[in-house]
Formats: C-alpha cells, sequence, structure tokens
C-alpha cells in the first residue's frame, strides 16, 4: 500500500503544477528517487496508471532516476554518494575514515513533467 | 498532437506531509502535550515498551495512547485494560501514519488534560519512517531476533529515530546479534542516536529507557 500512497501523491503534485500551466495533458514525469527508498519503478508505474485514470497525467509515462545516498565525512569533511545496496559499512573514499554522517534523507521529487 | 514542452518543478512529493506534520507538533507543544511515535517490525514489542512505560510513569505524566495496528483493536483494548485512553486509528490498510491521520485521531483526546501522547505506529520499517507523524520524539525499536544487520538494509528508519531500543535482549546468546556492529552501522545514518538495550522479559535496561524518555519529555515541555 505504501505505493498507492506515494503515487498519490506523485499525481497531486503533478496536476497541481500541470494545472498552473494551463496543460491539457502531462506526457511524461521525471522522479527522483533516492535509492534509500525501495519502491520498484514497475510497481510505481502500475499504481500511477491507476490513480491517474481519468486525470490529465493519464498515460503519463514514469521516468525514474535512482540516487544513491549522500554522506559527508567527519573528519575530512568531504561528501560523497555510496550506494548502500553494495556496502555495509561505510568508508570515506577520500580520507578512509569510518566516521561519516547521512546527509540527505529519502525523498521522492518530482523534478519535472512534460506537458502540451 | 500538440507541441510538448518541459516544466521544471523539483518539488518533493513529502513536503506536503512535512508542512502539516510541523504544525501539528507546535499545536501540541502549545497545548503542551509531547507526542511519541514509536515505529518497527511487527511483534518487536512496541506494546510491550508502552504498557511497561505506561506502568513507570503514569504517577508522573497523563497518558494517552493512538493506536495504529492495521484492521486489529488488540492492542487497544490492552492499553484501555492498562487503564490509559486510546484511539484506534483505521488505516484502511495503509502502512504507516502520516500527519493528518495522527491529526484526526488526535481529535478524539482531550488534549487539556494529557501530557503525553504514545503513537503505537503501524509495523513496518519502511513507510514508517518516511512520513513524519508530526511527534516530538521517533522512536525505533529493533529485536534481537531479527538481526544485526538491519540497519543497513532499513537506513530511513535508523535515521529518522532520535533513540533505537535493542529490545529481547534475552534473546542475544542464542541470537549471534552483535550489538557493537549495530551502534557501527547506525553511526554512520545517524550520530544524534541514542542506543538502548532492553528486555522486556527480564526488566533489563527498562529503567534506562524511562530515564532517557523523561529527560526528553520534560526538554521538549519546557521548551514550548
Amino acid at each position: 500500500m505504501h505505493e498507492l500512497s506515494i503515487t498519490s501523491a506523485i499525481l497531486k503534485t503533478v496536476l497541481r503544477h500541470a494545472r498552473r500551466q494551463r496543460a491539457a495533458r502531462v506526457h511524461r514525469i521525471l522522479l527522483v528517487v533516492s535509492e534509500l527508498s525501495d519502491l520498484q519503478p514497475v510497481w510505481m508505474q502500475h499504481y500511477f496508471d491507476r490513480v491517474s485514470r481519468g486525470s490529465i497525467a493519464e498515460r503519463a509515462r514514469l521516468e525514474i532516476e535512482h540516487q544513491a545516498p549522500q554522506f559527508a565525512c567527519n573528519d575530512c569533511s568531504a561528501g560523497f554518494a555510496v550506494s548502500l545496496r553494495t556496502v555495509d559499512r561505510v568508508v570515506c573514499p577520500h580520507c578512509g575514515s569510518g566516521s561519516c554522517t547521512l546527509t540527505r534523507r529519502a525523498d521522492y521529487i518530482v523534478e519535472e513533467i512534460e506537458v502540451s | 498532437m500538440a507541441e510538448t514542452r518541459i516544466v521544471r518543478i523539483r518539488e518533493s512529493v513529502l513536503r506536503e506531509n512535512r508542512v502539516q506534520a510541523s504544525i501539528l507538533r507546535k499545536r501540541l507543544a502549545a497545548s503542551g502535550v509531547v507526542m511519541v511515535n514509536l515505529m518497527s517490525s511487527p511483534g518487536s514489542g512496541k506494546t510491550s515498551i508502552i504498557l511497561h512505560t505506561i506502568a513507570a510513569l503514569r504517577e508522573r505524566f497523563r497518558i494517552a495512547v493512538i493506536e495504529a495496528d492495521i484492521d486489529s483493536t488488540v492492542d487497544a483494548d490492552k492499553m484501555i485494560a492498562a487503564g490509559v485512553p486510546a484511539v484506534q486509528i483505521e488505516t484502511g490498510g495503509f502502512c504507516h501514519v502520516d500527519a493528518a491521520m495522527a491529526q484526526a485521531a488526535i481529535q478524539e483526546l482531550p488534549l487539556n488534560t494529557l501530557d503525553v501522547l504514545f503513537l503505537e505506529n503501524v509495523g513496518n520499517l519502511i513507510c514508517t519512517a518516511q512520513h513524519d507523524t508530526g511527534a516530538h520524539v521517533n522512536v525505533a525499536i529493533l529485536s534481537v531476533p531479527e538481526g544485526d544487520d538491519k540497519p543497513l538494509k532499513y537506513p530511513v528508519m535508523f535515521q529518522a529515530a532520535d533513540v533505537v531500543i535493542v529490545n529481547k535482549t534475552d534473546y542475544m546468546a542464542i541470537a549471534e546479534f552483535d550489538i557493537n556492529a549495530v551502534r557501527q552501522r547506525i553511526a554512520v545514518l545517524n550520530q544524534a542516536v541514542t542506543i538502548l538495550p532492553v528486555s522486556c522479559r527480564s526488566g533489563e535496561g527498562i529503567a534506562d529507557w524511562i530515564e532517557w524518555l523523561t529527560a526528553r519529555i520534560t526538554s521538549v515541555a519546557g521548551n514550548r
């Protein structure tokens, strides 16, 4: 059910901006999704198709860009991205310190929409 | 087909909930109520922790509970049996509580006669962490049988928490659970978090949790 609430929120955001643009149709939606969230693109599209039925965003294509989590090193303050899918500890690539902080939270961002 | 154009938006879809949560948080504080949100997998001990906490703090604070267990009133009944007001949120199959649901439940409670409000969130390590409920204190419970690898598998939960209770420490000997590995994995995600080993069964660590929570409640209530 998580997909349903997130995709409903995506639709709401998209429709608000589309109306402001006086768009007749939304064709494509570019989403930037944190890798920290776990939604599968195929299911997001599936749920989006359902919630958008009858709206001007019906049949819009979701294009999903995953963003690896961003960290900051507590020792040398370098910023870097690491995919937590492949490691079980986070090490700064610049100075090798194991003391790092996650700097960006999990989120779903509607980056752009293609309308006509 | 008419010519298409691309519109830059750059807006978080969770923004509306965050705004609503922050309004609710201020409103509760203004009424002198501190909301404590408990999150965990199903069966990690949210209800047990709340019942132990009520027993320890009921003389000091006026307590109520919001229950969000999916399609069940079992937990709300336990709270009422413990003698505290309880409201059941019917999440309608949703896997988390958001600010709007919390707000609706709070409407049913007499805020001016309360000091502390526990929110027992839906048993789920993923969605609950992504939705700000308006709580002042976020508690994640990780039980020993679930394994010490959970922090990096569910990073959002451990990032969102102010305190992580490692519950069921009485299973430690048979579960090959490395609490130092848990500490290291959580530190990467969240440096400000407190980690408290607890056993609801033996009572180990309950006093530390009560002390931590009391200090936090006093500090939130004092800052309003």
